[in-house]
């Protein structure tokens, strides 16, 4: 309604950490938006390391317009070459598309990516951090994971899959 | 009868898994408001998250399904007792037992523990009268106990509760079912404005045991609280709405 007020929690949890040294930056957009990536593209051309994007977006769309100029963008059909291409790969992923990275990256059978790689994975979550209600839960290596206080971002290799 | 009496600083609750598993004194929600902190609901043993959890809205509220995922009775008290003990204001722990024997040997163990000043005891939607008896006859011991009890079934297990030792009734959510994304039925505990009149009207079953009554669900301003007291609960617990991170109108809420 116009005029209501908001009041804005956060930021929580753990974001993308870019890897020192990092020169090669793939950025997957699994999740209908690149929005959530663009801060790892700026920081990443900020650092002079080259920065691609795959998504399913034309190229004029709307969801592109804030996208730094440097960027290169690519069709979510080549994501598989990310991985080799890259050495540090930002996946942006609904927490139903997380049981098809392995198949998109090769990585079944344990396998593991040939570069660093870390997962935001995004997913409801009702109480914002702050009852532990589960309704975000992650499974990783070690345990089940929030993603409100453990994540959103994870590393690709602490996830586990389907 | 409980040794230990059950009463509340103010009567204003943090119910059952509005805050997670221990209060927070540096999170967004003043604690100063409330009389008791409910802990999220505890059972014997680890519970995972619900490989089909969902969130699915509807207009006054909002249906969740999670599975109640829990550290455990023991991965609990190693990950909350000290918090516990250290905590501004009293603890009920939430106890979700599989039957009497469990909720027995929790009890017991919870007696030990500084700052706890109750059991709530979280009764399931189909359980059987007599177990349900036997869930809370087990629980009594040097704490109070609340039997929490589903609304659609107040009245019956209200009157069965009555002259069972529990020191207080209360209420868990609401459950109902929708569609998922899928078109698949999904069961869930319900929250939101939308609950208050069913709430309402199962305090008012409730407060004919004789026993005070916490009246839960659908409380979203200080006008809900209100309410639940003139239908003749005792202290009102706050669920969904705490999510938000604040209360409406907090000074108004706070007990003259």
């Amino acid at each position: 309604m116009p005029g209501q007020g908001l009041t804005l929690r956060g930021p929580i949890g753990r974001g993308f950490k870019l890897p020192t040294g990092t020169r090669r930056v793939a950025l997957v957009a699994l999740g209908g938006t690149p929005a959530r990536l663009l801060p790892v593209a700026r920081q990443a051309l900020e650092k002079n390391a080259g920065v691609t994007l795959y998504a399913d977006f034309m190229p004029q769309a709307a969801a592109l317009r804030d996208l730094p100029l440097a960027a290169e963008v690519y069709p979510l059909a080549y994501a598989a070459e990310a991985a080799a291409w890259a050495d540090y790969l930002a996946i942006d992923a609904p927490i139903e598309r997380l049981a098809s990275l392995p198949a998109m990256f090769g990585l079944e059978k344990g396998r593991p990516l040939a570069c660093a790689g870390q997962v935001l994975v995004y997913t409801p979550m009702p109480c914002g951090g702050l009852a532990e209600c589960g309704m975000c839960a992650v499974r990783t290596r070690k345990k089940w994971s929030l993603a409100c206080k453990d994540g959103p971002v994870f590393d690709l290799a602490d996830l586990v899959f389907g | 009868m409980a040794k230990q009496d059950l009463s509340f600083r103010t009567s204003l609750l943090i119910g059952a898994g509005s805050l997670g598993f221990s209060p927070n004194p540096r999170g967004p929600v003043d604690l100063s408001l409330f009389g008791v902190f409910i802990t999220h609901p505890i059972s014997r043993r680890p519970r995972h998250a619900a490989e089909t959890r969902a969130q699915i809205q509807f207009p006054g509220g909002f249906l969740l399904h999670s599975g109640l995922p829990n550290p455990g009775f023991h991965g609990a008290l190693r990950l909350y007792a000290a918090q516990w003990a250290g905590a501004s204001l009293p603890i009920l722990v939430h106890l979700i037992p599989g039957d009497p024997v469990e909720m027995a040997g929790m009890t017991r163990a919870l007696e030990n523990l500084e700052n706890i000043g109750g059991i709530e005891l979280g009764l399931r939607d189909d359980i059987l009268p007599a177990d349900a008896l036997a869930m809370v006859q087990a629980g009594l011991g040097e704490l109070p106990l609340i039997a929490c009890i589903p609304p659609a079934r107040a009245a019956e297990l209200g009157a069965l509760l009555a002259k069972s030792g529990a020191a207080a009734l209360s209420l868990a959510p609401a459950r109902g079912r929708l569609p998922g994304a899928n078109g698949e039925m999904v069961t869930g505990r319900l929250y939101g404005p939308a609950l208050l009149p069913l709430a309402l009207e199962a305090v008012a079953c409730l407060v004919h045991t004789g026993l005070p009554v916490i009246g839960c669900g659908g409380v979203y301003t200080p006008a809900d609280a209100a309410a639940m007291r003139a239908a003749g609960a005792l202290a009102v617990g706050l669920d969904a709405v705490l999510w938000r991170g604040w209360i409406l109108e907090d000074t108004q809420t706070r007990e003259n």
